[in-house]
């Protein structure tokens, strides 16, 4: 008999690290959503002791995948197969989940993004480009400016009788206008249906100008728990927008799905390190190199003073120092 | 008298045979790194564009290596370049470096326009020793950007991953340190056959990408990010259209020559914007995608830094050219950020789309293939 297999996606994202392992039938067996916090390997490591505590014996994990902005530093810790960038991750998942989707809206932490499906190819897709307005991380930073829990954040824009129009284009205009529109009076939940509203303008105005947002369209990423967002989302659009049930670690599924996809494909043996890897000491360093004018700043991952991975250098010298070894 | 000039990517070997020609003396800043970004942004204006800076940031080099002199390319046109080298001037004297500021208006330019702009430069040295030495410098760049080409088309395909760049890498330390228009040629030839005998699959069919948008930063590998190598090293064969030798070409030699001839990248713009200039390489940058767009590339890239006016209006574009011709562009803002997984992650993403674009159009022609049966 054919042991039954499992496999790990991980998504390391600016504000969360999500851990996934589904099994051979793509089922999400389990879920973490960890706030990286600024220590993405710490948080890494603490979430694979977590998994490893619950399932440990249990499970065979047959692939891994990373993706993510630390999709790169991912890899070395844990040994991955897969290496994506999140665009195709996410492509990949909510294709899993909502078979047939035309549209997919990501709202993340650090980063926004809409992808363009056509017969089930990503034909298009458009990130934002030089600023962080209208992303999960401004968000967090008002609601913690008006004392209310993020997670009730949404909730306050759905009691609002009438919108507050809110500047979208720059995080520091909104800021500046919010608090221009509270000291005249305005109420909180007025206010805070105006940013919702200012985030979808500015959204559909830099992303998807210009692409044809074509139904079944799937809202996903963090911000996607947000239910002011989501009626902001629908009320622009005029469209239905739909939530996948794990939008949150879409990301860290779309990996697991191309870390399997891969492995069956090419038949080949997982290069995963174990859950015992995460219980080692990772420590990061990093200098100036100074070879050459260059300057390159080089990243040093050490595993109880052992080096794992270098990087960050233009020439090669410290990466391929690594590679040899 | 001593004279420095600004990086421009592989610019500043025609550079170097131009000046060590005549004979003129000079020094040649770092290529560009942290410290040059470092200089040049702590003297410039806050929204002023990327090249800008770098530039600067040369000057300051040079001028602490001993420099009295800047020779510099400027221009008119709609575009902040036209006022670079009078605010460059400006900048140097308030921090204090009195240097002698020698600015080529590159709008038209002719053989005299030059001769007479560096005059300060050339005295005592014979006519005939200039115009060799433009001649010199002229045929310099043809032969460096045949040799880019070159590596941009083993890079993708090479068996043995990094030769090229290594062979690229020992180029920029072994040219650096030759002298003289002879020895520089001959280190262009080595590269050259180096690059020949390396070993390629024949067979790849590699992804072809264009790169469209500002030329500084289209040219400038620190100040892309070093895109192209990045993209080669993925298997992808890349074009760039800005280089120095098409440049000289239109903006120099066909300029000189009695015959008028049209430019290309223009005439093919002119589909979406019938206008003679929008500033800088806008209506190049509309025209080369459009002419990419017909030639069957895969994709486009197009690169300009941030707040860069021409380079805005042309993206304006790129919609319809995507539509009418089949063919996905990206766009990439580039500023002082050094953080390249942002740009990583959009360049591979868009690797894969073309990827997948090609994997499902080859079954659809397959097929008419059969019906054709």
């Amino acid at each position: 008999m054919k042991e039954k297999g499992y496999f790990l996606g991980i998504d390391v994202g600016s504000v969360s690290t999500n851990l996934v392992i589904t099994d051979e039938d793509d089922n999400m067996i389990e879920r973490l959503y960890l706030k990286t916090s600024g220590h993405p390997i710490n948080v890494l490591c603490n979430g694979m002791r977590i998994i490893s505590e619950k399932f440990g014996k249990d499970i065979i994990v047959k692939a891994v995948g990373t993706t993510g902005s630390g999709r790169q530093l991912a890899s070395v810790i844990v040994g991955a197969d897969v290496v994506k960038n999140e665009i195709t991750a996410h492509a990949v998942a909510a294709q899993s989940l909502v078979p047939g989707v035309n549209t997919i809206l990501e709202i993340g932490g650090q980063d926004s993004k809409i992808i363009i499906l056509k017969n089930g190819v990503v034909t298009d897709f458009a990130m934002n480009t030089v600023c962080a307005a209208g992303t999960g991380s401004f968000l967090d930073r008002q609601a913690s400016r008006l004392e209310i829990p993020i997670e009730e954040f949404g909730g306050y824009a759905l009691r609002s009788s009438s919108s507050v129009r809110i500047a979208g284009r720059c995080a520091v205009f909104a800021e500046s206008d919010m608090i221009h529109k509270q000291q005249t009076g305005h109420n909180v939940e007025d206010i805070i249906n105006g940013l919702c509203e200012a985030l979808v303008r500015n959204y559909l105005n830099n992303l998807a100008k210009g692409k044809d947002i074509e139904e079944p369209v799937v809202f996903q990423g963090g911000v996607a728990a947000n239910i002011g967002i989501v009626a902001a989302f629908e009320r622009a659009l005029d469209k239905k927008i739909i939530i996948p049930k794990h939008h949150a670690v879409m990301g860290a599924y779309g990996a697991a799905l191309l870390a399997k996809e891969k492995i069956s494909r090419n038949n080949t043996i997982t290069n995963f390190y174990g859950f015992e890897a995460a219980k080692s000491n990772y420590k990061a360093k990093s200098w100036e190199c100074h070879g050459c004018p260059n300057l390159c700043e080089v990243i040093e991952i050490l595993s109880d003073s052992q080096t794992l991975a270098r990087w960050g250098d233009r020439c090669g010298k410290w990466s391929q120092l690594t590679t040899a070894v | 008298m001593k004279i420095t000039f600004p990086h421009a990517g592989n610019m500043y070997v025609p550079i170097k045979v131009l000046l060590e020609t005549i004979g003129i003396c000079y020094v040649m800043p770092p290529l560009c790194n942290k410290r040059t970004l470092e200089y040049g942004s702590t003297h410039s204006p806050e929204f002023i564009c990327l090249p800008f800076k770098i530039i600067l940031g040369d000057f300051i080099h040079g001028i602490q290596n001993g420099a009295d002199t800047v020779l510099f390319c400027g221009g008119l046109g709609q575009c902040r370049l036209g006022y670079y080298g009078d605010l460059q001037t400006e900048i140097l004297k308030s921090v204090g470096h009195n240097v002698k500021f020698i600015c080529i208006d590159l709008t038209f330019m002719t053989v005299k326009e030059i001769v007479e702009k560096i005059k300060p430069l050339t005295e005592g040295k014979s006519l005939g020793k200039i115009i060799k030495a433009i001649a010199c410098a002229i045929w310099t760049v043809f032969r460096v950007d045949k040799l880019y080409r070159l590596a941009s088309y083993t890079r993708c395909r090479e068996v043995v991953k990094g030769y090229t760049d290594n062979t690229m890498k020992e180029f920029h330390t072994r040219v650096q340190n030759a002298k003289g228009y002879k020895a520089i040629i001959k280190e262009i030839n080595r590269a050259m056959r180096t690059l020949k005998t390396l070993k390629i699959d024949k067979k790849a069919k590699p992804l072809k990408v264009a790169i469209v948008g500002e030329f500084y930063v289209a040219l400038e590998p620190s100040a892309n990010l070093d895109v192209e190598k990045k993209l080669g090293n993925m298997g992808v064969e890349v074009h760039n259209t800005l280089s120095v030798s098409h440049w000289i070409m239109e903006h120099f030699i066909k300029r000189n020559l009695p015959v008028k001839s049209k430019n290309t990248p223009h005439e093919a713009g002119k589909e979406y914007m019938r206008t003679d200039d929008i500033g800088g390489h806008g209506l190049e940058t509309v025209g080369n995608a459009v002419l990419c767009g017909r030639s069957g590339y895969d994709g486009i890239i197009h690169l300009y830094p941030f707040t860069c006016m021409p380079e805005i209006i042309a993206q304006c574009t790129f919609n319809e050219i995507q539509n009418k011709y089949g063919i996905p562009i990206i766009t990439l803002i580039l500023d002082e950020m050094s953080g390249e997984a942002g740009y990583m992650t959009r360049v591979e993403a868009f690797i894969d789309i073309l990827e997948r674009k090609r994997e499902t159009s080859k079954p659809v022609m397959d097929k008419k293939c059969g019906m054709n049966v």
